[in-house]
């Protein structure tokens, strides 16, 4: 009979060991995609290009990307919503075609995910996302107003921002004009590298169109950039002063100094038509062949130094007034983010309120900040919420 | 009629050996009802046939010619919470949701036929098969982000490992000096399985800003199915010192197993429409073109074959037993295994077809894969106690404490072996008759945690070699024998 107890108790012991291990443990649903907004491009003709050097604009009309809110509706009377201004920066590498902006391009594609999630999640309001293109054929205009690439400041600004808020259905090819809040307390405008120095730029020259400006690794203290003149003396291999005025925008495409410098010459330094090649581009720049400062071509680059423009009364007024944001990066090629650290160091001093983060990226083939600028817009976004206001008149 | 009942038992082994070489394990637990019963401290022991796996020597004191069955029932439980970052970045894993393994149960067999041919008994040969190594899950651990965009979505089986070693084991054994010292040898050969799907992030190799995240890294998804043959040795000595004290220990010799088998290599590329714009111009050049290709969210790969060599390290036990009387067993095991000759996993594709090769990097897309291990050597303590309760029943009790040899720097979920382990085991036995008897064993895995912080390529390959996540492990495992004595 004892058998028969122990037969039952290893049994039951068994099962119930056998049960526990073998409970169906079923996996949580893999999260779903949250419901997507849509990027709708428009073409504009820019009042600002009309009539600009042939050389560094060749296409007055240009593109801009919108991004709107998922279950925003084109064809209804809905609700308004606020703006922020994303300015793209500038880069691009062999066989790529600068003549679209290539930033825009990829901001186009990937903010959109970033707004999509937080919207969904209730992080930040919903809002409409405006990325124009402002490339030109070597680089990116720097947002400045240029007699040679184009009056970008003046175009992205006053323009871009009556256009955005009285856009119409056809332009939008998609059946109706943007319902904007038209109002400086429901627009913002943030970018990135010489986006960065665009918003910042275009918040100090209009201190009535924007509540929030944001910078990601911005060259925001110009001082910093003469470090990258002798990496363009080496990038061309010129020692000579006939090297130095034989350069061309030949081969431009592999050579990221080149393309920096002289994009700044474009906006900052034009110059009348020589004999030279370089000459011939119209552009000046600002050192020698032995890397020398030209003074009276330094001070014109000077002359758009944001770190210099806080020493004006009016510029450091209008940016006193603004909700300011800035991010730098551990890892930036053309030392922007130091540029940016120093402007804040400025805005310290002067007593200047400003919001900053820094960020580090990880290490890879690819890696520098420029790769993670889809994870910082995502803290670019939740700043600029805080100072959106919507329909209801809440931030 | 001893003639065809050797054959019709040489049969079962033999099928039983196919059958369960579709089982899974990694270095299991012990193998055996009567010895997992009592924690894998049976090198002093070994008297049975499965004793062949913890010490060929023990074979020699075999009362009877036996023929053995066992079969086991594992239940893994691994719980895997990724958060698969670096420096705060995450890649589409699924960061911070409880993953478990699809699979619930795994089924192993044994078995085992000796023979004492000679008159005086001193001489046992016969043949031990057996599973020693399992590694078995499957889970969905990755989902493309969402604004990676792709038009396809990547399979829910995007992270599985199985692993077997099943163990043929001719072994002969024999004592002398008056029965006090025994000496037994097999020779094991070894077939190792391989199924391994992976997620692997290859970098994007083309320039800014195309490379930009989530584009800067592609989710490669890895299929590799194969099997192969090696061979080892496993040999022990037994030494008896008194009636009451029987020592014992042996040598598993390393064992390198060449697998091949095929393979598929899939790279999900994202999807970019603010890209594709980029080319709708008809002077696009080829280059141009080629990235419109690349950016339309396209599944890409190649189907072949591969080879990879596995090198199962060598291990050293020895153990003791004391009979405190004629009822009792106490025993106790120390095993040292060279997990350090545990080699890389070279994974080498080969004859490779690939379903469309427009991009110019392909062959820098799709690269062999290195796993490197850098595992350590470690040592594993058992215990374990045997008590005959009367003529019919026998109860036994282990406890095993087992240490994790893999480094955080290359722990991933290839084998989830999250930490020291802590084995506790229970048994019984039960005699039918003279010929017939019956094991069974239970055993509670309980495994310490782990948590990966951060991500390490410890061999500069350009791929993180570890799994960023909190890892936890639990196994419940059930092994039944029957013993037929003739």
């Amino acid at each position: 009979m004892k058998s028969v107890y122990r037969i039952i108790g290893m049994s039951m012991l068994a099962i119930i060991t056998l049960s526990i291990g073998c409970v169906k443990r079923d996996n949580p649903a893999v999260p779903e995609t949250p419901p997507a907004g849509l990027v709708a491009w428009f073409t504009h003709q820019y009042d600002g290009l009309t009539g600009t050097n042939s050389i560094w604009n060749r296409y007055p009309s240009r593109r801009v990307a919108v991004y709107t809110p998922p279950g925003y509706d084109f064809e209804k009377v809905g609700p308004r919503y606020p703006t922020l201004y994303l300015l793209p920066g500038f880069d691009g590498e062999p066989s790529f075609n600068f003549e679209y902006g290539n930033e825009t391009y990829y901001l186009a594609a990937s903010v959109a995910k970033v707004a999509d999630r937080l919207i969904a999640s209730g992080e930040i309001k919903p809002l409409f996302i405006v990325m124009p293109d402002a490339a030109i054929p070597y680089g990116g205009s720097f947002y400045a107003n240029s007699t040679l690439a184009g009056k970008w400041e003046d175009m992205m600004s006053v323009e871009l921002v009556h256009k955005i808020d009285t856009l119409t259905t056809t332009e939008t090819r998609t059946g109706s004009g943007l319902r904007t809040l038209a109002a400086k307390e429901s627009r913002a405008i943030g970018g990135h590298s010489s986006g960065g120095y665009g918003a910042i730029r275009i918040a100090m020259d209009n201190d009535s169109l924007f509540n929030s400006v944001s910078a990601i690794d911005a060259p925001l203290a110009l001082t910093g950039i003469q470090e990258l003149f002798g990496a363009y003396l080496n990038e061309s291999g010129i020692t000579t002063e006939e090297q130095y005025q034989a350069t061309d925008t030949a081969g431009f495409r592999a050579k990221p100094y080149k393309i920096l410098i002289y994009s700044m010459a474009a906006t900052f330094s034009p110059a009348p038509k020589t004999g030279s090649k370089l000459g011939n581009l119209q552009i000046s720049l600002p050192f020698d062949y032995h890397d020398n400062l030209v003074d009276s071509i330094w001070s014109k680059w000077m002359a758009n130094d944001m770190y210099s423009w806080l020493n004006n009364a009016t510029y450091k007024s209008a940016l006193a007034n603004q909700n300011l944001y800035f991010e730098t990066s551990d890892h930036d090629v053309n030392m922007f983010n130091q540029q940016t650290r120093l402007f804040e160091q400025k805005l310290t001093s002067l007593g200047i309120n400003y919001q900053s983060a820094t960020f580090s990226i990880y290490a890879g083939a690819n890696a520098q900040s420029r790769t993670f600028l889809y994870d910082r817009l995502e803290y670019i976004l939740k700043f600029h919420n805080k100072y959106l206001r919507d329909r209801d008149g809440k931030y | 009629m001893e003639l065809r009942k050797v054959a019709l038992l040489t049969l079962i082994v033999a099928v039983l050996s196919y059958g369960a070489a579709l089982a899974g394990g990694w270095q299991y637990s012990g193998v055996g009802a009567r010895a997992k019963a009592m924690g894998g401290a049976y090198r002093g022991i070994a008297d049975d046939g499965i004793g062949a796996y913890y010490n060929p020597a023990g074979l020699a004191f075999l009362q009877q010619n036996i023929f053995n069955l066992t079969g086991e029932v594992s239940s893994p439980r691994p719980t895997v919470t990724p958060d698969f970052k670096a420096n705060g970045y995450g890649f589409g894993y699924l960061d911070g949701q409880k993953r478990y393994t699809k699979d619930n149960s795994y089924l192993m067999g044994e078995a085992s036929l000796f023979f004492r041919p000679t008159k005086d008994n001193n001489f046992v040969f016969g043949l031990a098969f057996f599973q020693g190594y399992d590694q078995n899950t499957t889970m969905n651990l990755y989902q493309l982000s969402p604004a990676y965009n792709s038009k396809i979505q990547i399979s829910d089986v995007n992270h599985r490992s199985n692993f077997d070693v099943i163990t043929w084991q001719p072994t002969a054994a024999m004592k002398f000096s008056h029965d006090r010292v025994a000496i037994g040898v097999g020779l094991q050969i070894n077939r190792g399985d391989i199924l391994v799907d992976q997620v692997r992030l290859v970098d994007n190799p083309y320039p800014y800003p195309l490379n930009v995240r989530p584009y800067d890294k592609f989710a490669e998804l890895y299929s590799v199915d194969g099997y192969g043959f090696g061979v080892g040795a496993n040999v022990g000595v037994q030494f008896k010192v008194s009636p009451k004290v029987t020592i014992g220990a042996n040598y598993v010799s390393a064992s390198k197993i060449k697998m091949t088998g095929d393979s598929k290599e899939r790279i999900y590329l994202p999807f970019n429409d603010g890209f594709a714009h980029l080319y709708m111009d008809p002077q696009a050049n080829a280059y141009q073109r080629e990235v419109d290709s690349t950016f339309k969210g396209a599944l890409i790969g190649n189907i072949g074959e591969f080879e990879v060599e596995m090198k199962l390290p060598s291990e050293f036990g020895v153990g003791f037993a004391y009979h405190p009387n004629e009822k009792t067993i106490v025993s106790a095991d120390l095993v040292y295994t060279r997990w350090s000759e545990f080699e890389d996993f070279q994974i080498k594709f080969k004859n490779r077809m690939a379903n469309q090769k427009y991009i110019a990097h392909w062959d820098a897309m799709f690269t062999d894969v290195t796993v490197p291990f850098q595992w350590k050597d470690k040592i594993k303590i058992s215990v374990g106690l045997e008590k005959i309760l009367n003529e019919r029943w026998t109860y036994r009790g282990g406890y095993m404490f087992d240490q994790s040899p893999i480094p955080d720097e290359t722990f991933n979920q290839l084998f989830l072996d999250t930490g020291t382990k802590h084995h506790f085991n229970a048994g019984a036995g039960f005699k039918l008759n003279e010929r017939v008897s019956f094991d069974a064993a239970l055993e509670l895995v309980v495994y310490s945690s782990r948590t990966i912080s951060t991500l390490a390529d410890v061999n500069n390959d350009g791929y993180w070699d570890n799994f960023g996540g909190e890892f936890k492990n639990l196994s419940f495992n059930s092994t039944w024998a029957l013993n037929y004595r003739f």
